[in-house]
């Protein structure tokens, strides 16, 4: 019984308590406010603009990313030497923030949509690269020689064997990837462009101190957050990938 | 032979470049396969039989020689020869029906159907089509595995050991299910095996293949028709004659070793103080040991990691033998351990230590055997030494709180000789190349200095120093088990007080071990001196994950589960906190190397379910003490002369494990034929089954008792 609603107490803890910190306070806004506030925006048609502009940047970026990610990443777990070849390049670019590239962003694509789509495609393109990578190199031998005793040779044998074999780890790869995604767009909206949700947020601190606006955006932004964690996390229950998760064989 | 032949060897050999030169593991076989012939090859583990069969099958190509099937050589692995290995290699990402159509995808749609309907149903896996693999037991993954390679016709089956992984009874039904298939659908076979029955129950002809690198030492025709009981007297004689095929090729390769290395002209010839192998000598200098840090390296002939009943019993034979033998142990004795429970097979060892005495003196409660609960309808099975008591040399044995014992081999160990250092820890093995040459160490929290040794001794128990840093741990994943265990006092004693016996005096306590199944697993009631008992769940690791509350709440839903024991602990008091321990049996890969054994934990844990942890331990250790003795005498601790051990504990292990599965199977399918049924049946059958309990693994006629288990 407490397991089920453990988490639902937490939530009501965590909001009474910041219930009871804000009341009082000038500035900062209540629960009730924020709600309202969500209302306002929604009223004005702002936040279905804000929302879909984000998760179009997000979308964009994103897709590319794994579009490149999967067949960069299946060379480089397959065969060693492209592996000996990229591994320096991508560990060496990996651990760099992409916030650290909202500069460069500017300096190559302006202020439009395609410097947070780089930078989206920045963020969520190594952690899917090095999932694949580790998922393809340790596919089990025994799949593969499986696949080629039936007579299955050259990229048949990815589609049939390699693939599959490694889909769960670069599932677990592309739902890290879309978490950091979702995380990037936020701050490069905040620097580099005049819609979204990260705007959204910057927009109604310097324009009018509406910190009710802005504490209805970072709400929004954690409970989409939330949903494509919980899309992402159904993929991993598919027959066809579960067989790795649930660690029986 | 009369059909036409299918497969030709040619003077096949087969070498690799390794990073010390080249490595040969395949040389000048050759071989005649005919047409639908059911060939096995015989040889002992790593004996490069696999490596044969993956050129067969295509995977790798000859370095020397030719094989020609059909008359034309094979270049590349296809459907016409399907392999099959223990490793299955279903695809869990497609279900039945979907893994058996890959192997037809090239063929009409129609025809495919067709044989999946006729397949499925040949290895009775109607209705589980839309299945995934990772919903089915082991066996029946091997049937869609067989089901597979035969949808694509193969004209060779080739098998890798391909019940390997599962389990003694499923292994005896599937050799049976092999026999019915190929009755009804020819096949030409080559079953790589190192079971050796295995191979009289299937093969037309055994090859038996000596160890690395693989030659054709020997080939064996089977005349005897199918189906093949394992009692016929034709098939004992071969077994007989196989058995010493092998253990004679072992007794050369220990021989070829053994010669002194050529190579090594500088070592000083062995005198009476340095009985070690040249190749060893050059690690013992003439000159002053060297120096770490100003102090000379200390030099003993054995260093033994740990002082548990294997290391303490390795290090009494060795001290007895006239080496210099220094054990060092992470703890201060005494100190607690579990496993609680001996077996009468342990007078044997003890003997052998010269340690009797002070153990029928300690005053342990006395063991009269073991007492089943059986799943199900509550039935209750009791073995008693004394039934059968010309086994052993006592009918009885000892529940015995392992401070005391273990305290009492440690102290005979330091009798016999060895240097004992207990609050010692070892921090590494040294190795020069692949050979142990001592140990780092040093008192627990003090910096740790290197011990020179010609033999290192790992006794680590559970720790497994050495099969970790070697990556030789091999877990069952089939027996992950949790134990949680506590003792009581004022617990209910079954037989307290037996007749004859000292009412006053603890050890006139005369009972049993009761073991009794619950849901997910099995309890254990053990009841020790001063009113105590010890008591613990063994649950499948899996089913007490997923249970609710603290491990004390766990253990207490489990023993509440069970009527006998929740009445015997009515009105008893906890003595100590629950404690857990991970349970999952492992059996490492190897136990030797080149200057250095495994033993006891280090080597192998089985399960506790039949007692049997403490009189392994302590046969491994002494059976590695007197390779090591042999092997120094020879002037050769070479892993191949050290094998001696690995080769005599190896047996009773497998038997135990298979025992173990036995039981485990049985909590499974409690309406399943199994042994402790068919005990009640046979008095034969029950006294059998009571020196198996007792510890007398290798005194039955094990294959045979197993094989009529089965029944199927």
């Amino acid at each position: 019984m407490l397991r089920r609603l453990g988490p639902f107490l937490i939530v009501a803890a965590f909001i009474g308590a910041w219930w009871l910190a804000a009341t009082g306070s000038l500035i900062f806004p209540t629960p009730p406010q924020v709600v309202l506030a969500v209302g306002e925006l929604f009223r004005e048609g702002t936040l279905v603009q804000h929302v879909t502009a984000s998760l179009f940047r997000v979308s964009v970026g994103y897709l590319s990313a794994v579009l490149v990610a999967i067949p960069v990443g299946s060379l480089m777990g397959w065969f060693p030497a492209v592996r000996h070849a990229l591994n320096p390049i991508v560990q060496l670019l990996r651990p760099i923030s992409p916030i650290a590239w909202i500069p460069i962003a500017i300096l190559w694509f302006g202020v439009g949509d395609m410097s947070p789509i780089f930078l989206i495609f920045l963020a969520s393109f190594f952690p899917v690269v090095v999932a694949t990578a580790a998922g393809v190199s340790l596919v089990e031998p025994q799949y593969v020689r499986a696949a080629r005793n039936f007579g299955v040779r050259g990229l048949e044998l990815y589609r049939v064997a390699i693939f599959p074999a490694a889909l769960p780890q670069i599932i677990t790869g592309m739902r890290v990837g879309l978490g950091v995604a979702w995380l990037v767009v936020v701050a490069a909206e905040m620097v580099a462009i005049n819609s979204g949700l990260g705007y959204l947020i910057i927009d109604a601190r310097n324009a009018g101190t509406r910190y009710d606006l802005v504490v209805a955006g970072m709400a929004m932004i954690g409970l989409i957050g939330f949903g494509l964690d919980v899309v992402m996390r159904r993929l991993e229950t598919l027959d066809e990938v579960r067989w790795r998760y649930d660690g029986t064989r | 032979m009369t059909a036409p032949v299918k497969l030709r060897l040619d003077r096949v050999s087969k070498s690799y470049r390794t990073d010390k030169g080249p490595f040969l593991a395949v040389e000048d076989v050759s071989l005649e396969v005919a047409e639908r012939e059911f060939i096995a090859l015989v040889g002992p583990s790593g004996c490069g039989k696999s490596t044969l069969l993956n050129l067969l099958a295509g995977f790798e190509r000859p370095s020397d020689g030719t094989i020609l099937l059909d008359g034309a050589p094979i270049t590349e692995p296809g459907p016409g020869g399907v392999l099959i290995t223990q490793r299955g290699s279903v695809f869990p990402w497609m279900t039945v029906r979907q893994n058996l159509e890959f192997a037809a995808r090239l063929l009409p749609p129609a025809e495919s159907e067709r044989r999946l309907t006729h397949y499925i149903d040949f290895v009775g896996l109607r209705g589980f089509e839309e299945t995934w693999p990772h919903q089915l037991s082991g066996g029946m993954l091997q049937r869609v595995e067989f089901a597979r390679a035969l949808m694509a016709r193969p004209d060779i089956l080739y098998m890798d050991e391909p019940f390997g992984a599962l389990d003694a009874l499923t292994r005896m039904r599937m050799r049976t299910e092999l026999i019915e298939i190929l009755a009804r659908d020819k096949h030409t076979c080559i079953l790589v095996t190192h079971d050796v029955e295995e191979a009289l129950h299937l093969a037309d002809r055994i090859v038996v293949i000596s160890p690395r690198p693989a030659r054709v030492q020997a080939i064996v025709t089977v005349d005897v028709p199918q189906p093949r009981l394992l009692t016929h007297p034709a098939l004992v004689r071969l077994k007989e004659r196989i058995l010493r095929e092998l253990g004679m090729s072992t007794l050369d390769l220990l021989r070829d070793d053994a010669a002194p290395a050529p190579q090594d002209p500088a070592a000083p010839s062995p005198t009476p103080e340095d009985r070690i192998h040249p190749s060893t000598l050059s690690l013992r200098p003439a000159t002053p040991a060297p120096r770490v840090g100003g102090d000379r390296v200390e030099q003993v002939d054995v260093v033994v990691v740990g002082g548990g009943p294997a290391g303490s019993s390795a290090a009494t034979i060795m001290a007895r033998g006239g080496l210099k033998v220094l054990v060092l142990e992470r703890e201060h004795f005494p100190r607690y351990h579990v496993g609680e429970s001996l077996l009468p097979v342990i007078w044997e060892l003890t003997n052998r230590l010269g340690v009797t005495p002070e153990i029928e003196a300690a005053g342990f409660v006395r063991k009269e055997g073991i007492t089943f609960g059986l799943p199900g309808q509550g039935q209750e099975l009791e073995f008693r030494s004394a039934e059968f008591p010309d086994y052993f040399e006592r009918p009885y044995t000892f529940h015995v709180e392992r401070a005391r014992f273990d305290e009492i081999l440690l102290h005979n160990a330091r009798d016999a000789g060895a240097v004992v250092r207990e609050g010692w820890t070892v921090r590494d093995v040294l190795f020069q190349g692949d050979r142990a040459v001592g140990v780092l160490a040093g008192p627990n929290d003090e910096e740790p200095k290197a011990i020179l040794a010609s033999a290192v001794v790992d006794a680590t128990g559970q720790a497994c120093l050495l099969a970790r840093k070697l990556g030789w741990r091999r877990p069952d994943p089939t027996l992950n088990k949790v134990a949680h265990f506590a003792h009581y006092r004022g617990g209910f004693r079954p037989t307290a007080g037996a007749p004859g016996g000292d009412p006053l005096h603890p050890a006139s306590y005369a009972t049993t071990t009761q073991v009794h199944a619950v849901p997910g697993g099995w309890l254990w009631y053990i009841p020790l001196r001063d009113d105590i008992v010890s008591v613990g769940a063994v649950l499948d690791a899996r089913h007490d994950r997923d249970s609710r509350g603290d491990p004390q709440a766990r253990f207490d839903a489990a023993v509440a589960s069970c009527p006998r024991l929740r009445g015997w602990l009515a009105g008893a008091q906890q003595t100590m906190p629950v404690q857990t321990i991970s349970n999952i049996s492992y059996l490492n890969d190897c136990f030797v190397g080149n200057g250095f054994a495994l033993v006891g934990d280090a080597s192998m844990f089985v399960d506790p379910i039949f007692s049997a942890g403490v009189a392994l331990a302590m046969r491994g250790g002494i059976y590695a003490a007197e390779a090591i003795l042999e092997g120094i005498a020879a002037n050769d601790l070479s892993a191949a002369r050290l094998a001696a051990y690995e080769e005599r504990i190896r047996l009773p292990m497998a038997r135990i494990f298979r025992m173990i599965h036995n039981w485990y199977a049985l909590l499974d399918k409690p309406e399943a034929d199994n042994i402790f049924v068919r005990a009640n049946q046979s008095p034969l059958l029950r006294e059998r089954l009571l020196v198996l309990f007792s510890g007398g693994y290798e005194r039955v006629d094990f294959e045979e008792l197993m094989a009529g288990v089965s029944g199927r």
